[in-house]
């Protein structure tokens, strides 16, 4: 498996068109005060292929409307929160100021087997714009091997928790490269 | 025009993996249909609607693919193309009725596997395959923005970190 990202595309054209290697960004508040970095990989060495992979997860992460850890409330868009009429009218990003739920995932292969991992928990309560893991209200694990249609939620299976663990940390940590999630002083300065 | 290989949602799924499908009932005809109802997990719209919705984002990808030929042409013909990069992207994935989903708002595979396209003369000729994720948008966003400024940075060397002293205003 080759992934790329989005992130990717900074690095990879700055490459590519200019002959400029982007640095990768410090973890942490270090981030802040660094002018030119990047989160992604530069894809250039597949596209020469003098490489097979430059990195082995990608990452993804979306918004829901808060929903409080050990509810079964359902999940709702973080748009489509508001009254009747902003039902339906997408809203740019509530996350920005008001605690929401997020889901992060990521996708990645351990011993072989790719795998899709999410997980949902608050943010923007405990942290200023950044997660905080411990108030959970969902995990999902796909196994893309045996489910490519992601059919099974296994993730609370017993034979699965040394799985979870692992893509636990790697999800936590985020993109590989350099930068974590991204320059969340509070949250990044914990270890993952 | 075939229905989706599972119209019902993952089992185990906890409720806040699921998208309501928001984003499409602010079309009028579906709204309609729903009386205004956005969709709960299990429930799957008719099936004709169904091959209706597929068959018209088939379709719409058709149409952009033309459209991207066009630029590709004109591209030719300004005598520019083997001197220029070409990328081209879309920043999320589509659910088309599988697990009863629309459109992007969810972290399973159909909605956040999106694609990313590089086209570099000489090099990828032959075509190359990868994956490619949404979800880190905005910041990359940002950073095609900052080639630009990247490219400037070409005469003082590569492979360096910028600082800037006392600015909490992020990298750009």
């Amino acid at each position: 498996m080759q992934t790329a990202e989005h992130i990717d595309l900074f690095p990879t054209l700055a490459e590519i068109a200019a002959g400029v290697t982007i640095p990768p960004c410090p973890m942490g508040a270090a981030q802040l005060t660094t002018a030119l970095c990047t989160m992604g990989n530069s894809l250039a060495p597949l596209i020469r292929g003098t490489k097979q992979e430059v990195a082995v997860a990608s990452f993804s992460q979306y918004p829901r409307g808060y929903q409080p850890p050990h509810s079964d409330s359902g999940g709702s868009d973080a748009e489509a929160v508001g009254d009747e009429a902003s039902k339906y009218t997408p809203n740019p990003s509530p996350c920005l100021d008001h605690k929401c739920t997020m889901g992060y995932s990521v996708i990645t292969k351990l011993g072989g087997t790719e795998y899709r991992y999410t997980e949902w928990c608050d943010f923007n309560t405990k942290f200023h714009r950044a997660p905080d893991y411990e108030r959970n209200v969902g995990t999902e694990l796909y196994d893309h091997a045996a489910d490519p249609g992601e059919n099974q939620n296994i993730a609370h299976e017993p034979s699965a928790a040394k799985v979870v663990a692992q893509l636990s940390k790697i999800l936590r940590r985020g993109p590989l490269t350099g930068g974590g999630w991204g320059p969340y002083s509070e949250a990044t300065d914990q270890e993952y | 025009m075939k229905l989706p290989a599972d119209q019902q949602p993952p089992t185990g799924m906890p409720p806040v993996a699921w998208s309501n499908s928001g984003e499409l009932l602010m079309y009028s005809d579906i709204k309609t249909l729903r009386n205004g109802s956005a969709l709960q997990p299990g429930q799957v719209l008719p099936p004709d609607t169904v091959r209706e919705l597929r068959r018209a984002y088939y379709s719409a990808v058709s149409h952009m693919d033309d459209q991207l030929g066009k630029v590709m042409a004109a591209l030719e013909a300004s005598g520019f193309k083997d001197e220029t990069v070409v990328s081209f992207w879309g920043d999320h994935g589509w659910q088309l009725g599988e697990h009863g989903e629309w459109c992007k708002h969810t972290n399973f595979e159909l909605a956040t596997h999106a694609p990313m396209m590089i086209r570099v003369p000489g090099l990828t000729d032959k075509g190359m395959r990868t994956m490619a994720y949404t979800g880190r948008l905005r910041k990359c966003l940002l950073c095609a923005i900052s080639i630009i400024k990247a490219a400037d940075f070409t005469k003082t060397g590569s492979g360096q970190t910028y600082g800037r002293k006392n600015s909490n205003k992020g990298p750009f």
